[in-house]
This record gives C-alpha cells, sequence and structure tokens, in this order.
C-alpha cells in the first residue's frame, strides 16, 4: 500500500507543478501589465533613488522580459519574493513569521467545524425529511450565507461589546506576557471568537456537502446488505454510508480551501490576529506590493498544497480512484 | 410432517399517504417453507414479491405499515425487539440481493466484508486469523480461485459473476436455516447465472439451507424449486408444486404468464404478451385483481375478490373460474 | 425522501409519490421566500430616493448618532445618514453582482457547452483549465490584481466575473454531455445541422433551463466577493458598497454598532435570499454534490 501511496503522491506532486508556475508567471505579468513603472510598484511609493535601484537590480528589470521572468520564476521558487518595503526585511522572512498564527486559527477551525459539521450533515441524512433535517439545512443555508466578517463584528458586538466576556481582538493580553502554560491560557483564550466565526462559515459548508453525499450513500444497495448482515444503525451509518461519503467531505474541502484561506484572511482583520491575513490587509493599505505578491504566491502554494493532499487522502479513502 | 421453518399469514405491507388511503403493495400473502426446502415467487416488477421477502428481514422503508405474522421457528418476527432481528438477520435468516455490482461496498475489501457478516454474529470472538481463514474458505466454497488473495481485492477489482459469488459466501457464512434470493441471476450473463444456481443447489444439498428464490424467470424456478408462488398485485394467486403449475396451471394469470415465455419445445408458436398494465396500487380495485386483464372475466370477478382455495393437493389458487389444467394446454 | 432503510429496487410508484410529496412541502416554501428577501432588497435599492429623503454622500454635523426617528439606522463618523448608504449601497452591490455573474455565467456557459459538446483534447484542456481556476484561491486572486490595477466598479466587475465561471462551466458541460447524445441531436445532425446551429439552437435551450440556478447562486456568490474586496480596502468610495460600509464600522465597532448591523443584515438577506432561491429552483435541497469522478 505505501509505495502504491507514495507513486501517487509523486504523479500529484508533479501534476501541480504546474499550477505553482502558473501562479508564479500570473503574478509576474501582472506587475508588467500594470500601469506605471514595475520598479516603482514593486519599491512603494515616493522610493529613495537608492532603493529603486535595489530594486531594478534586484529583479533584473534592466534586462530583456524574458530574463526578467527567468529570474523572477528562479527567485520565487527558491522562495526569493524580495525585499518588503515597509519592514525592510525579505519578504519570506515576513510571511514565515505570521504563518504560524493563521495556520493555529484555519487548523483549529478546521477540526472543530469538520467534526461538528460531519455530526450534523450525518444526523440530517439519516433524518432525511425529517423536522430536525429541515432545521439543520435552513441553519446551515443561514450559516452558508452569512459574510464571515459579519459574523465576526456580531461576536465582538455581542461577547466583547456587550457581556465583555471574550477579548474583542489581538493574540495575547497587552498587558503582561505570559509565559509557559498561562501563555496558552491567554492564546486559547484569545482564540475563542476568531475560530467561532470561521467555524461557523466551513461547518455549515461541510454539513451541506456531507449532508448531500450521505443521502446518496444511504440509499445505496451496499446498505441494505450491511442492513441484513445484522449490522447496527450507528455501524451501517458510520462504517459504510460514511466511509463512502468521506470522499466528498474531503474532496470539498480540497476544492474550497482557498475560500478557507480567503475567509481566514478577513477573520484575521476583524479580530487583529497577527497572521497572513493580516499581513496582506497592511500590504494593501501601505501599497508594499513585494509584500502583497509575495503572500499571495505563498497562500496560493499553500491551497495547493492542501488541495494535493486532499487528493491524496481521497484516493487512500475510495480504491477506485487509487491509479 | 415436520413444523414449517417460515410461516407466513395474511400478510400485508402498506404505505400510509396523507389525506388518501393508503397504498397496499402487499395483501393477505399466507404460506410455509419447510427446513431445506427451495420455494420459488416468481412475479412481475411491483408484484410485491421482493417487498414479501424483505418483511421476513424487517427490512421495509421506514414508512412502510407491516400486518399479519411472520413466523420463524415459531417466534413472531413482527414483535422482535431491534437486537433480537439483528441478530437473526444474516445469522438465521440471510439475503443475496439482485445487483452484485452494487451490494458490495466499493471503499471495503471483500474480505473485510465477508468478515463482517461472520464477526457480527461471533459470540466466541474468533481472532483476526481465524477470521481471515475462514472467509478464504467461503470464497474457495463458491469457487474463487486463490481466496486469500483475492479476499484482499476491492468489488471494483471482481467480475459480476465473481462478486455474486462473493455475495453469496457472504450470505451462507453463518450457515443460516433460511437463504432469501431477490433476483440473485437478472443481472448476470447466462454462462454465470447456471453456475450461480448450482451454487445454490450444492448449498441446499450440502447444508440442508432452505431458500426462498425471488425471481420473475421461469426458467429458473423450474431448474430448482420443487414449489412455486406466483404474485400479482400484491397477493399470491397460486400456489403449488412446480411441474404442476407450470405444466398445468389453473389461474387465467399464471397461464397467461407461461404463454410469454419462449419454450423449446414450441419453437415457432407466436408469444402472447400479456394486454393491459397490472393495477397502479395506490388507486383502490374492487374484484379480482387481474379481471381487467383476463380473457375470461365474468361479471362477480369484478365485483368480489376470490379467496386463495385449495384445488389439488398442495395446490391453491385464488380464482373464481379456475382453469382445469386440460384444456390450458390445448389454448 | 422519507425512508430509513432504502431499497434499491423500490418500483417507481412507490418512490416517486413520496419524493414528489418531499419536495412540494419543503422546495417552494424556501424558493419563494428566498425571492421575496431578494425582491425585497432590490426594491429597497431601486426605490431608495422615494424611501429615504437622505443623501448618502451628504455630511452632517451629527455624527455617530443612534438611530433615531431623523436617522433610523442612525448617522456615520462623518454625520452621513447610514438608512440612505444602505439603501444606495444595495445599488452597488446588487449591481456589481448581476453584472459579475452575467459575465461568470456568459463565460461558464459557453466554455462549458464547447467542452461538453466537442469532446476530446478540446474537453481535457479546457476542463483542466477550469480545475485549475477552482483550486486557486479566486478572492486572493482578485485582491492582488484590484490592488495592482486599481480599484473602481467596472475593474471589480470584471475581475469578480472573470474569476467566478467554472462552477458554471463544470454543471453545463455534465448537462451538455447527457443532452449531447440523446435522440433529437442526432436527427438534427443527420439533417445537416452544424455544430454552432446544434449548439444554439438545440443545446442552449435545453442547459438555459437551469442556468436560472446558476445565475442566482452566482450573483450571490459575486455580491460576496465584492464585499470582501471592499472590506479589504480595495472597493470603490466614489460608490460606496455594502461591503464598504462594513469596512468603515469595522473601525468604529466598539462605539457604533448600528454602522455593522444594518449593512450586514443587508448584505445577509439579500445572500441568503438569492442561495434559497438558487436551491428551491433547483429542486434539491442540498448543494449538488462536486465529485471529481
Amino acid at each position: 500500500m505505501l509505495p502504491a501511496l507514495l507513486r501517487l503522491s509523486l504523479r500529484r506532486a508533479l501534476l501541480a507543478l504546474p499550477l505553482v508556475l502558473a501562479v508564479i508567471a500570473f503574478t509576474f505579468f501582472l506587475i508588467r501589465l500594470a500601469p506605471g513603472d514595475p520598479a516603482a510598484i514593486l519599491a512603494g511609493e515616493a522610493p529613495t533613488p537608492e532603493f529603486l535601484a535595489q530594486v531594478r537590480a534586484e529583479y533584473g528589470l534592466d534586462q530583456p522580459a524574458w530574463r526578467q521572468f527567468v529570474a523572477f520564476l528562479g527567485k520565487a521558487m527558491t522562495g526569493d519574493f524580495g525585499t518588503s518595503i515597509y519592514s525592510k526585511q525579505p519578504v519570506f522572512t515576513v510571511i514565515l513569521e505570521r504563518f504560524p498564527a493563521t495556520v493555529l486559527l484555519t487548523g483549529t477551525a478546521m477540526v472543530i467545524a469538520s467534526l461538528i459539521g460531519i455530526l450534523l450533515g450525518a444526523a440530517s441524512a439519516r433524518r432525511a425529511g425529517s423536522r430536525a433535517d429541515a432545521l439543520i439545512s435552513a441553519a446551515s443555508l443561514v450559516g452558508y450565507s452569512l459574510p464571515g466578517f459579519w459574523v465576526g463584528q456580531l461576536l465582538i458586538l455581542l461577547f466583547a461589546v456587550s457581556l465583555n466576556w471574550l477579548p474583542a481582538g489581538g493574540m495575547v493580553a497587552a498587558r503582561g506576557s505570559y509565559t509557559g502554560w498561562r501563555h496558552v491560557e491567554d492564546v486559547a483564550f484569545h482564540m475563542v471568537l476568531p475560530v467561532a466565526t470561521l467555524a461557523v462559515f466551513l461547518l455549515t459548508m461541510i454539513a451541506r456537502f456531507t449532508r448531500a453525499a450521505m443521502v446518496e450513500a444511504l440509499d445505496q444497495d451496499y446498505v441494505l446488505v450491511a442492513e441484513a448482515k445484522g449490522a447496527s444503525r450507528r455501524r451501517v451509518l458510520w462504517n459504510h454510508a460514511f466511509r463512502n461519503a468521506a470522499v466528498t467531505t474531503v474532496t470539498v474541502i480540497g476544492l474550497e480551501f482557498g475560500m478557507v484561506l480567503a475567509g481566514a484572511v478577513v477573520v484575521e482583520i476583524v479580530f487583529s490576529w497577527p497572521g497572513l491575513g493580516r499581513l496582506f490587509y497592511d500590504a494593501i493599505h501601505r501599497r508594499d506590493f513585494a509584500l502583497l505578491t509575495g503572500a499571495f504566491m505563498f497562500s496560493s502554494l499553500v491551497v495547493i498544497v492542501v488541495n494535493m493532499v486532499s487528493d491524496i487522502g481521497c484516493a487512500m479513502l475510495d480504491p477506485r480512484i487509487r491509479r | 410432517m415436520s413444523a414449517p421453518l417460515l410461516s407466513i399469514r395474511e400478510l400485508g405491507v402498506s404505505f400510509p399517504r396523507k389525506e388518501a388511503p393508503s397504498t397496499t403493495v402487499v395483501e393477505g400473502v399466507s404460506f410455509d417453507i419447510m427446513p431445506g426446502e427451495i420455494v420459488g415467487i416468481v412475479g412481475e416488477s411491483g408484484s410485491g414479491k421482493s417487498m414479501t421477502a424483505r418483511s421476513v428481514l424487517r427490512l421495509l422503508p421506514k414508512s412502510a405499515e407491516l400486518s399479519g405474522s411472520i413466523r420463524f421457528r415459531g417466534r413472531e418476527i413482527p414483535e422482535m425487539t431491534d437486537e433480537e432481528i439483528r441478530d437473526m438477520r444474516g445469522a438465521l435468516v440471510s439475503m443475496v440481493f439482485q445487483d452484485p455490482m452494487t451490494s458490495f461496498n466499493p471503499v471495503l475489501r471483500i474480505g473485510d466484508q465477508i468478515g463482517e457478516a461472520i464477526a457480527l454474529h461471533d459470540r466466541a470472538r474468533r481472532g483476526r486469523r481465524a477470521l481471515r481463514d475462514r472467509v478464504a474458505k467461503l470464497l474457495a466454497l463458491v469457487g474463487i480461485a486463490d481466496p486469500a488473495e483475492r479476499a484482499r481485492s476491492y468489488p471494483h477489482e471482481f467480475s459480476g459473476g465473481m462478486r455474486q459469488r462473493a455475495l453469496t459466501a457472504m450470505a451462507v457464512a453463518n450457515s443460516p436455516a433460511l437463504l432469501i434470493a431477490d433476483e440473485p441471476t437478472t443481472a448476470l450473463d447466462v454462462t454465470v447465472q447456471d453456475q450461480v444456481l448450482s451454487l445454490l443447489r450444492e448449498l441446499n444439498e450440502n447444508s440442508g439451507t432452505a431458500i426462498l428464490l425471488i425471481t420473475h424467470n421461469i426458467a429458473v424456478v423450474a431448474s430448482l424449486c420443487r414449489r412455486v408462488i406466483v404474485m400479482y398485485a400484491g397477493r399470491v394467486i397460486e400456489d403449488g408444486p412446480t411441474d404442476e403449475v407450470l405444466t398445468a396451471p389453473r389461474h387465467p394469470y399464471t397461464w397467461s404468464l407461461l404463454q410469454s415465455v419462449p419454450r423449446i419445445d414450441q419453437a415457432g408458436t407466436r408469444l402472447t404478451a400479456i394486454k393491459g398494465q397490472p393495477p397502479d396500487p395506490a388507486t383502490p380495485l374492487a374484484g379480482c385483481k387481474f379481471h381487467p386483464r383476463c380473457p375470461w372475466a365474468e361479471q362477480r370477478c369484478g365485483e368480489q375478490e376470490p379467496a386463495l382455495s385449495p384445488i389439488g393437493e398442495a395446490h391453491g389458487v385464488r380464482c373464481w373460474l379456475p382453469m382445469n389444467g386440460i384444456a390450458a394446454a390445448a389454448q | 425522501m422519507t425512508l430509513a432503510s432504502p431499497l434499491p429496487t423500490r418500483p417507481a410508484w412507490v418512490t416517486r409519490p413520496l419524493t414528489v410529496l418531499a419536495a412540494v412541502r419543503r422546495q417552494p416554501a424556501a424558493g419563494v421566500m428566498g425571492a421575496l428577501l431578494v425582491l425585497v432588497t432590490i426594491l429597497g435599492a431601486l426605490l431608495a430616493p422615494f424611501l429615504t429623503a437622505a443623501d448618502p454622500l451628504a455630511l452632517g454635523s451629527d455624527t455617530l448618532a443612534e438611530p433615531s426617528w431623523a436617522h433610523p439606522f442612525g448617522t456615520d463618523d462623518l454625520g452621513r445618514d447610514v438608512l440612505a448608504r444602505v439603501l444606495y449601497g444595495g445599488r452597488v452591490s446588487l449591481g456589481i453582482g448581476l453584472f459579475s455573474a452575467a459575465i461568470s455565467v456568459g463565460l461558464g456557459m459557453t466554455i462549458g457547452m464547447v467542452a461538453g459538446f466537442f469532446g476530446g483534447l478540446l474537453d481535457e484542456v479546457l476542463m483542466r483549465i477550469t480545475e485549475a481556476f477552482q483550486i486557486l484561491p479566486k478572492l486572493l486572486v482578485a485582491v492582488v490584481v484590484v490592488s495592482l490595477i486599481g480599484s473602481g466598479l467596472l475593474n471589480e466587475i470584471l475581475v469578480i466575473g472573470l474569476l467566478s465561471w467554472p462552477a458554471t462551466a463544470r454543471i453545463v458541460r455534465g448537462r451538455v454531455q447527457v443532452i449531447r447524445h440523446e435522440e433529437f441531436i442526432a436527427a438534427a445532425e443527420m439533417s445537416g445541422a452544424g455544430p454552432v446551429r446544434l449548439l444554439a439552437r438545440h443545446i442552449a435551450p435545453n442547459v438555459l433551463s437551469f442556468l436560472l440556478v446558476s445565475a442566482s447562486l452566482q450573483v450571490a456568490s459575486a455580491i460576496m466577493s465584492e464585499s470582501f474586496l471592499s472590506f479589504l480596502g480595495l472597493g470603490d468610495p466614489e460608490h460606496p458598497s455594502w461591503g464598504l460600509l462594513l469596512q468603515q464600522g469595522q473601525l468604529f465597532l466598539q462605539q457604533a454598532w448600528w454602522l455593522t448591523t444594518f449593512p450586514g443584515l443587508a448584505l445577509a438577506m439579500t445572500v441568503l435570499g438569492l442561495n434559497l432561491l438558487g436551491d428551491g429552483l433547483s429542486g434539491s435541497h442540498a448543494a449538488p454534490a462536486r465529485s471529481r469522478r
């Protein structure tokens, strides 16, 4: 099994490579296509002549277009996204500094949303057509339709402003820096609202797709066969129906991960969470285009990798996809 | 005579509807199955034969309403608790379904699915090894070569015939007293059909498993069953020894059914399809359910429904004007 | 469906009344409610001048005022009337949503029909491109593009429209593949109809009916995308949309709840209405499973 999966992973990685190249090429042409001097764009507003020259040299902007592209590609592939005009630090360093916070936020939300979403979707599918199903379906459609940042804002208004139970933003308390266990507690306390906001969107999406896939799976012959074998309803639901529906759930998480990341961006802005999303916001407002394009290429890479992993996960779940 | 293994009396299955009379798909069905007997149920699709079979394992849709009595070894199946019925399913009574392509869970190994059937009823809690050995033995029994290796395959790696054999292996894993086979050969090629039928016959001869065979194929019944039950519009309309029913049918429906089957000994004669459609169970129909299509129907056929009444040794028919058998052959 | 232990070979007359009943019981209600919500927001946007006398851009001296009779939704930090801003903002949000959806549905339909009709290598190439577009984080692409080429209504419409077509393309392609093999197409082909005629006269009408579903879901998604861009500060300040109002609200979240509550409510209502309408039109309560197989 392992060699087969290894082969599959390599194949998927090979398929993902053109996509990565396309993202880099797209970014390159976008910078050249934008009105104005590419060097000026990358160097930000009113750069010093020295900095402008540095940028020009760094990107080889005095060279012919194709050499510029090769240089850009080579640098991007090795993680050299240029220098941030605002912090004067390499863009990649800035991104890596912020990335863990985003992983913590999206990872936690993803785990919670998957658990609840799958349970709700399965509960709904099992009672398809009942009142409980209608209620869950309606609630998930409402949740799916709410703009993420607005949910976050409402949660702040309720739990931070009115009730004053939870912090409105940030990752750690402003006063006093905690260490050790107290630090973990502090971060967890600050995570409650942003994670809840992001999870609402995610879990409604997962619940909707899981329900549809489970309804379909429960209608299959093998479910009846399993019942005829004497399997309990719970066993039929999870070992048979869900094992099949999980393929859809995993596919959807992979395909929609771009939306998840975009959701994380707005949630980070609403809650001043110091991650990649906040970086996007700052880069836009400081017109720090090297940082913006760098963060974009990096996020795209993350999305492509997650999608690849979900592909491999599907193949592990469904032997018919393994080829 | 010994006590029947399965005894069904006045079985009814209906689907309640809102603000309308409920749709009745099975009504007044009664028959017995003796230990070790092979009984066939024939009928068109929608005749209620599958619903009757599923009632035995209580595998009906949730909205279905069951009435009447189903006794297995003297125990009332409709009165069993969920746990009791689960203990019975797959152990004492098991089922083989129509479509071998969709009856296996596509994401689980064949061997694991057969193993599940054993483990669910395994009080001794055998270990994984013993379970694997048992699965391999079962696959060998149904004629799958290299069984230990094939047990690790996934359903899509099996051909249709192999899947139906594996499905049969799964159904007999716990040596059930009764095997219900719902159209086990319909989805298969003719050559594979024969293999599956001989497999069923061997099972019956070697382990004494009684078989209830649901089919719309009269040839299958003729080759396997000693007794046949003919169903139409949710009712048993004829029940008797296979050779008698097939050569000298007493019910006009059975007769027309036989007329529509091609026969080697009557090559060259025209096949006659039965005119008209079976009645829609959602709209009530007075009298005999077959009267609108029956060439011999009289006035009372459309007014009052006949009962299933004996017409010879172990032979019953639900008709006001049963055919005399000799006339049928001459028709 | 109200069946707990489903049967594989349920006769059609057993299942059909049940499914139809279930559908009749639930779908239209959802669809009608969706249509009503959408109608309310459209009317609000169209009739804005009759519903409020206030000018959405006129500054006032009464800044950050709580909702009152004079200003039912309160005022913002520059004393502008929030009710007027929400009503007129609907014109911007709905307009961008409508035009972007027109682009994405048109593009998706064309690509899907061509891929599904011609098949072969062309289909393979088009579907690879579609897949790539579907995987890429479209909102982040939009952010980078709009940041670099500049904000403005037209740019927003173009960017959102050009990034949102894959979902429609995939559905249309699947549908066309089914229709392609039906007899009336073969008949038309035999009577000498060329591919253009086949696509335009015979296939397009069959796809149109369910483009309505796609369109209402696409408008919802485009409105959401626009609010995302505006929330990140890439909206057009000359034409404030609901997203832009919410971005302003974020700055005064702790002082003025009305700045976020009302525009958000309008946005959520519209998107929910459009999603309900789309679901109701498609006749299926759950979102269609998007399988790769």
